[in-house]
């Protein structure tokens, strides 16, 4: 009649109930004050009486739950689904989001503290996995074929995750490239600039001429060579960038001599 | 072929979500309760001490009891939401949580007229910071029960309003009912008997 | 018609079109990652519970040396000036210590040996929801990072000398750290309940359960009842630090932001960590004898006793005077009470050991080696809990206070090792006997010499001196306590040591009895 879950946590609310009593009336509480939630009478200390009264609050309503659910007994769950035997196992994909939901935690946190923007960045991707979350959680059970049911999730959701996904790419590449160029000295730039288009090319022609080799060393230098912009723009970003003298336009001084132009360096 | 003549997922736990529900609601009902239990014991301290909590006319009844009315409404329209799914009744079903999702935001509206109204500077004092803690767990607590229901939205608009979203949607709701009655002690502990 | 159906319709009608559909296997739609791209997207609990128990013994060798150090400091040797560059370091760094071992080693060490075990023993594939659990430990490692750099930047729960404006930041960084670090054991926490509750095989109702499991589920009962009232701590220590309202729970001169939250690794919340050695002593016992107890429900009730006994959070003394809590009727029934079910658990060992096969293997294995230690130490611990309580020996406010945190960590931690031992096959793979006996030895040697020196330094103490900042203790107990802090680091090594050489040779799951 009563499940092993409904009495332990039905004994938790009892202990509770008899703790917050006892707590009440021995830091202070007066007349039927602990036993009417202060309704009439002191509670004592509130902290210790309000913690104790909740965890009581809480055990009951899971000790209620339980018994209705007679424990979550897997015959029970069957009978509520009307099938001999429910599964132990749930097929579940695998998916990078939830790390993508800490990385969005953490940054909320970081970002409520250090800078604005960082937090809402940190929302953004909460928001962001919360719905890419979701579709996955729904595509794992959107037939009984996992085939079809990832076609169903890409169906859905790559029309939306290529094209944010491709500009937020660009976004960043453009972004951090430039912080790197705008750090380092004109000459320099031009270098960096020159170097790092060669090594493209360098890289497109043993692709297209050694496909199989190619492959692997995009698969290697590509995500090494992000890394390192972004890492490199960042790192620029903060140093900040180098000192402009902008070219004035030539003009006459009140003497009537024209102005030398200073060149940018 | 249609995804209907596929052959269907097999039937999965139902109860694992509700118990996973319950479980975290649990723990943000305990949240609450310790919040405002250090509410009520700084209150009652500087009560003993003779000194005012509020500012007289700062903290006004009538958006706060608003903002009650709209809750408890709320407890009707998300158990409507419960009943669609569960009778596999589409358009009660979008009806009830378009309509609960709409209550909550109401309430986070209201709170921020509460907000302007009393003015508090959240470095204030003891009542003042206190008052946007609470407060503010609450919001932040509506909005999570708010993103549960949404994404309970977002499912049924995918697929069948079937059993399973049944389950989701229960979940959802026992998550939401927590919240009301977090109001509820809100409403009690820090408007009614300030 | 649902929102997905034509798309899907019209594809397949495109592949039969021109007969290019290549079929796709369950193996590779389901994509079970390989490689650097596992610890990111592993859908099996039981990496994530392997990412767990490494990550966090990696961290506890971290605070173990910091544990060391703050040692150090406490003899003649060296001055902590010099260590930590000034008494509000070394404050910063004790706090580290203490809430490290808890929230940052021992809780997610156990989590972790749950995530692996708990499917197996309640006969699931897998827990009843992985990608949570995923989520779970990298929100604990990313809170654990910002928790580790923002003390090192000058945060941390509060500082001796008054909250400056430069600490700030740092601090209120330390305090998001902590309230994600507790949120992410919360999801973890409801993982592995959800599991036991709904996920058990046929035929086996909660009164069948493996006592780990049930162990388990006492644990994340407990941690979700008490753990989220220290987030409300930290909501308003948080509030209260941004707004600057002059630091309005705050004194001048004093660490206030830890004494809010000091509760956590105090008795009896700090008991918290130590339900699961309850599970691990049985299972690790009634396994290595190859026995079952005659009285499981008995199990049932001494664990969940206990973990009643554990839940923290009503016990805050930082609001109130604390002579009016901590000689209260209820603190002090708690702190008598906890000694019960770990004398009762040490009473069902010996009857498991009673009904079981006694060879010299089977008693001298590591698992039997571990459940012991780990059970005489959260006896200790107990024990010296119930000291604690009673009035007339005036240890509340002393160093007996960290006797019990000592005992019950490194119960904690022995557990940990003899459960790695227990369910080898499940977790990381065969652990070598030497190394995880030596973790052993290591752990209990260094545990209860510094269960003991805090103990004595808490009677012969003159004054109330919680935070042992006064320096000037008995140069001998300052002694022992190196001895201990060292042989806990090195247990702490040893037993990374085999926990890396045990995940080289690979684990093989689900080939052994849960």
């Amino acid at each position: 009649m009563f499940t092993t879950g409904f009495k332990f946590f039905f004994g938790l609310f009892a202990a509770f109930v008899a703790a917050a009593l006892v707590y009440g009336y021995t830091t202070g509480g007066n007349h039927v004050g602990p036993i009417s939630l202060g309704w009439k009478g002191g509670v004592g200390d509130h902290i210790g009486y309000g913690v104790l009264v909740g965890l009581a609050f809480v055990s009951l309503i899971v000790s209620l739950v339980l018994v209705s659910f007679r424990d979550a007994d897997a015959s029970a769950q069957a009978r509520l689904q009307n099938v001999a035997e429910v599964l132990t196992d749930q097929p579940v994909a695998a998916s990078f989001w939830p790390v993508v939901a800490a990385f969005g935690l953490g940054a909320t946190a970081v970002g409520l503290v250090l800078h604005p923007m960082v937090f809402v960045l940190g929302l953004a991707l909460i928001f962001l996995s919360l719905i890419e979350w979701t579709m996955d959680a729904w595509s794992d059970r959107a037939t009984g074929d996992r085939a079809i049911n990832r076609e169903l999730r890409n169906r859905i959701m790559a029309p939306i995750e290529i094209p944010v996904v491709g500009t937020l790419g660009v976004a960043v590449v453009v972004l951090a490239a430039s912080r790197i160029l705008l750090n380092v000295s004109k000459l320099e730039a031009v270098w960096v600039a020159g170097v790092v288009s060669a090594l493209i090319l360098a890289g497109a022609w043993v692709y297209t001429s050694r496909p199989g080799l190619g492959r692997r060393l995009v698969r290697i230098l590509g995500p090494v060579a992000g890394l390192l912009l972004v890492v490199g723009g960042v790192l620029a970003a903060v140093a900040g960038e180098r000192d402009f003298v902008h070219h004035e336009v030539e003009h006459h001084d009140e003497s009537g001599e024209p102005a030398v132009p200073e060149e940018g360096h | 072929m249609r995804t209907t003549e596929l052959p269907a997922a097999e039937a999965i736990r139902p109860r694992t979500v509700v118990v996973a529900a319950l479980l975290a609601t649990g723990a943000a009902f305990m949240v609450f309760a310790a919040l405002v239990s250090l509410y009520v014991q700084q209150r009652q301290q500087a009560a003993a001490l003779g000194e005012e909590w509020f500012p007289s006319g700062t903290v006004e009844l009538g958006p706060a009891g608003m903002m009650m009315m709209t809750l408890a409404l709320s407890i009707v329209t998300v158990q409507w939401a419960v009943q669609a799914a569960r009778a596999e009744d589409r358009p009660h079903g979008f009806i009830a949580l378009g309509v609960t999702l709409m209550f909550g935001a109401a309430v986070i509206n209201q709170f921020w007229f509460v907000y302007q109204d009393t003015a508090f500077a959240i470095d204030g004092g003891r009542a003042e910071l206190l008052f946007y803690a609470v407060t503010g767990s609450f919001i932040a607590m509506l909005i999570v029960a708010m993103a549960m229901l949404t994404v309970t939205t977002i499912r049924s608009l995918l697929g069948p309003f079937g059993r399973d979203l049944a389950h989701a949607v229960q979940a959802s709701a026992l998550f939401w009912h927590m919240c009301v009655l977090c109001y509820f002690l809100v409403w009690y502990v820090v408007f009614i008997t300030k | 018609m649902t929102l997905t159906e034509s798309p899907v319709a019209e594809s397949e009608a495109a592949a039969d079109a021109d007969g290019a559909a290549a079929p796709v296997s369950p193996a590779e739609t389901l994509g079970a990652p390989r490689g650097l791209a596992q610890p990111f997207m592993t859908n099996d609990a039981a990496q994530v519970g392997r990412l767990f128990v490494v990550a966090s013994l990696l961290m506890g060798l971290g605070k173990a040396v910091i544990g060391v150090l703050l040692s150090l400091g406490r003899t003649d040797a060296a001055a902590p000036e010099d260590l930590f560059g000034g008494l509000n370091a070394y404050f910063r760094m004790w706090t580290l210590y203490r809430v490290s071992f808890v929230l940052l080693v021992v809780m997610p060490l156990l989590l972790g040996l749950a995530l692996a075990v708990v499917p197996a023993q309640v006969g699931a594939g897998n827990v009843a929801f992985p990608r949570a659990a995923l989520a779970s430990f990298w929100s604990w490692l990313i809170g654990a990072v910002i928790i580790v750099a923002s003390v090192f930047a000058g945060g941390g729960w509060g500082a001796l000398d008054g909250v400056t404006g430069n600490e700030s930041d740092a601090m209120a960084l330390t305090l998001l750290g902590t309230g994600m670090v507790i949120v992410a054991l919360l999801i973890g926490a409801i993982v592995v309940a959800t599991t036991v509750i709904s996920l058990r095989q046929t035929g086996m109702s909660l009164l069948d359960v493996p006592p780990f499991s049930w162990s388990m589920l006492v644990t994340a009962v407990v941690w979700l009842f008490s753990l989220p009232v220290a987030i409300a701590n930290i909501v308003v220590i948080y509030a209260d630090l941004r707004g600057r309202s002059a630091i309005a729970f705050g004194r001048p001169e004093s660490p206030d932001i830890w004494l809010q939250l000091d509760w956590l690794v105090e008795q009896p919340a700090v008991y918290a960590m130590a339900v699961p050695v309850l599970g691990i002593v049985f299972s690790a016992v009634g396994k290595a004898v190859d026995a079952r107890s005659s009285r499981p429900e008995a199990i049932l009730v001494v664990v969940g006793l206990f973990g009643l006994l554990a839940i923290g959070g009503w016990s805050q003394d930082y609001f109130t005077a604390p002579q009016d809590l901590r000689d209260g009727l209820v603190y002090v029934a708690f702190g008598l009470a906890a000694v019960v079910p770990v004398m009762a658990t040490a009473g069902g060992v010996g009857e498991l050991v009673m009904r079981g096969s006694k060879t010299r293997d089977r008693l001298l294995s590591t698992p039997m080696l571990g459940a012991g230690a780990a059970l005489k130490l959260l006896g200790a611990a107990t024990l010296v809990g119930a000291l604690r309580v009673i009035e007339p020996l005036d240890l509340l406010e002393t160093s007996a206070t960290w006797a019990v945190f000592h005992g019950v960590v490194a119960a904690g931690l022995i557990a940990g090792v003899a459960a790695l031992a227990t369910w080898s096959q499940l977790l990381l793979g065969p652990i070598q006997q030497r190394l995880a006996v030596g973790a052993i030895v290591l752990l209990g040697a260094g545990g209860g010499l510094l269960v003991l020196a805090d103990l004595i330094s808490g009677f012969i103490a003159d004054d109330p001196d919680l935070m042992a900042l006064a320096l000037d203790g008995n140069a001998a107990l300052n002694g022992v306590v190196l001895i201990g802090s060292l042989l806990v680091a090195a247990g702490l090594a040893a037993a990374l040591l085999g926990a890396v050489s045990a995940l080289r040779h690979g684990a093989t799951a689900g080939s052994e009895a849960p």
